[in-house]
């Protein structure tokens, strides 16, 4: 079943040099249990497309279901009941927490606006189960951010985002802030949670070595749209899209015996009117007339759901 | 700076070096008697995490230290010359950028906002190359073309926040080879860059040190980077060097229980959630940091010699380095 579906959804932005179409028409699904890896390169509306899944901003267009139901048109308080339910992890854990309240206060405020405790003795516990879940003691209840250290206070975010007990988590870049030792360290809590709680994950990351590790299916985005959608080990090991192919060539890997061999020319074009037809189609080297004219649907090939005029 | 040197004999050599930051809270050891070389013509790969000393062993080669930092002892060697004996007119004039050239992580706030990335280039130009105005420009876009930028008579004329992030950090590069620079310090050039634009700003650097002569020492905190492009990298690890190496014998063979760690936390092909292993408890603060090795309250192979004695970098291969008491129990 799926805990997330989205069905041509669409934000756009108004700027001084146009319409940013930051989500444009994108579909995809979260599969209950899983963790949805969104991989692409800034500007490509990675980070959009998780908070107007969550409904922090409005869609423009489209549509969203959380578990079957249609959220797109829910207003603040009917939210409300939802927000527990699904949760967000931010990349910058220094501004995520208040610099004036301890982690007590930070974790005690969603506890008690769904009303998930009857006594101050049953929060604490709770507190200290999720604390702990997450590598944390007791003694940090009392702490302020600023006494933290950058990995504890990510796990802090975490805490406070899974002591409603939801069943969906975005975690937008929950590491990139990080050292890698501390990093390995968050993948690992982030994955027992997952196992403990019974959660369903979208993990957005520009690190692609990253998403290969941690997901199941992963999605691949190129300035507002899906270029290719699919199982995790297929795409990595075979990549049908351009991009995608580019993308995965371009990640230099921890080993001196593997080197990049075909880097991507140019730069991502500005998301204010992008290119017409395929958007990528100014760097592909498979370029033909028909992919600076059409824009491609997304269609399903290879076991896969794949955006390119040459698997049509 | 007469000294000639050859490829592959040192440019760059770092003696013992100790340094110090006064703070409210109390003196903070940054540097704990750091050895490094570097050769000419190598790209030399600096790698460790938040806070390692990194980025200061940097800016002391430049002299560019904050008011509240005091070097204890070593020695900083250039082409044979002792650079901490220099005056800031000195290093001023006869060695930042016509000798060693420095590019920072967020390019942005290395140009100028108000003039054109062409003129900044010119700058260095008219400096130390020609002072013919159309001379002058003419071997800007030398340079802007030696760096693959596209259309260089554009970009001449194009402003800072009109170039992207890539582009702007390979004006800093024709800036540099515009100076003539033999030694180029990269503080994490690529970290604010996406990994397509990261990969070609690393051909260009690859593609310079093969024409060129040039030295690089890159600093970074990825080892994925690390292993793309350099030929030898020096491991750091709370002010102190634990392990130097040839960059494939540091990945097939490290011996350093915190090189080995590191290694273990990158996500990388073959690995899943799994298989990370992670280096327990966390960076230690370097105000009182732990005696002897600085690793030991974290390493599981420390014994009491550890905790008494620093353990000097020994050479155990030609091109091999460590610095731990057991390395020769690490598999």
């Amino acid at each position: 079943m799926n805990i997330i579906e989205t069905e041509n959804l669409k934000k756009f932005f108004d700027s001084k040099k146009g319409t940013v179409k930051a989500v444009n028409n994108v579909s995809l699904q979260v599969i209950e249990g899983e963790t949805l890896g969104v991989v692409g390169e800034s500007g490509c509306g990675k980070t959009t497309l998780g908070r107007t899944i969550l409904k922090l901003i409005e869609p423009t267009e489209g549509k969203i279901y959380f578990k079957g139901n249609d959220i797109t048109d829910l207003n603040g308080k009917k939210m409300r009941p939802l927000r527990k339910m699904m949760n967000i992890v931010f990349q910058d854990p220094v501004a995520s927490l208040n610099p004036q309240m301890t982690v007590y206060d930070h974790l005690s405020r969603p506890l008690e606006i769904h009303n998930m405790v009857e006594s101050e003795n049953e929060k604490i516990r709770r507190m200290i189960d999720i604390l702990n879940t997450m590598g944390l003691k007791a003694e940090h209840m009392i702490r302020y951010p600023h006494e933290l250290s950058g990995g504890q206070k990510q796990r802090v975010c975490i805490a406070r985002a899974l002591c409603v007990e939801p069943d969906f988590l975005v975690l937008d870049e929950p590491t990139s802030a990080l050292d890698v030792s501390v990093q390995s360290k968050i993948l690992k809590l982030l994955e027992r949670a997952k196992r403990k709680f019974d959660l369903s994950y979208m993990f957005i990351s520009h690190d692609i070595n990253l998403v290969r590790a941690i997901s199941d299916r992963m999605t691949v985005m190129y300035l507002g749209k899906i270029v290719e959608n699919g199982k995790t080990k297929k795409i990595f090991n075979d990549p049908k899209h351009p991009y995608t192919k580019a993308l995965l060539a371009s990640v230099p890997q921890p080993d001196p015996d593997k080197k990049v061999e075909t880097p991507l020319t140019g730069d991502v074009p500005s998301p204010v009117n992008p290119p017409k037809g395929c958007a990528f189609a100014p760097r592909c080297s498979n370029s033909k007339t028909v992919c600076e004219r059409d824009d491609p649907d997304l269609i399903e090939a290879y076991g896969r759901k794949i955006a390119c005029h040459r698997y049509k | 700076m007469s000294l000639e040197v050859k490829r592959g004999e040192p440019i760059l050599v770092i003696e013992d070096l100790e340094l110090e930051f006064k703070t409210e809270e109390g003196i903070v050891e940054a540097l704990d008697g750091i050895d490094l070389v570097v050769k000419k013509g190598e790209i030399h790969g600096l790698i460790g995490e938040t806070g390692c000393g990194k980025s200061v062993t940097s800016l002391t080669i430049l002299g560019l230290l904050d008011d509240n930092a005091r070097i204890r002892g070593g020695h900083v060697y250039y082409k044979g010359e002792d650079l901490l004996g220099l005056s800031q007119d000195d290093l001023r004039k006869n060695v930042r950028g016509n000798e060693i050239s420095m590019i920072f992580q967020n390019p942005q706030s290395a140009l100028n906002p108000v003039y054109t990335a062409g003129e900044q280039v010119k700058e260095s130009i008219v400096l130390y190359q020609s002072e013919d105005k159309k001379e002058a420009k003419k071997l800007v876009l030398d340079e802007l073309d030696r760096v693959k930028l596209p259309d260089p008579e554009d970009v001449y004329e194009k402003y800072p926040h009109e170039l992207s992030g890539g582009m702007k950090q390979r004006v800093m590069i024709a800036m540099m080879l515009a100076c003539n620079s033999k030694l180029l310090i990269a503080d994490e050039p690529t970290t604010a860059l996406d990994v397509s634009i990261q990969a070609q700003f690393l051909r260009v650097l690859k593609t310079l040190q093969k024409e060129t002569d040039l030295s690089i020492l890159y600093i970074t905190h990825d080892m994925a980077v690390v292993s793309e492009i350099c030929d030898i990298v020096t491991v750091m690890y709370a002010g102190q060097v634990v392990e130097t190496a040839n960059v494939n014998k540091l990945f097939k063979d490290p011996k350093h229980p915190y090189t080995i760690g590191l290694i273990h936390s990158v996500p990388g092909v073959e690995t899943s959630i799994e298989d990370f292993d992670t280096i327990p408890g966390t960076v230690p603060r370097l105000i009182n940091p732990p005696s002897g090795c600085r690793f030991h309250p974290r390493c599981e192979h420390a014994e009491e010699k550890c905790k008494k004695e620093k353990p000097k970098l020994e050479r155990i291969s030609s091109d091999h380095e460590v610095a731990c008491h057991f390395w020769e129990d690490m598999k």
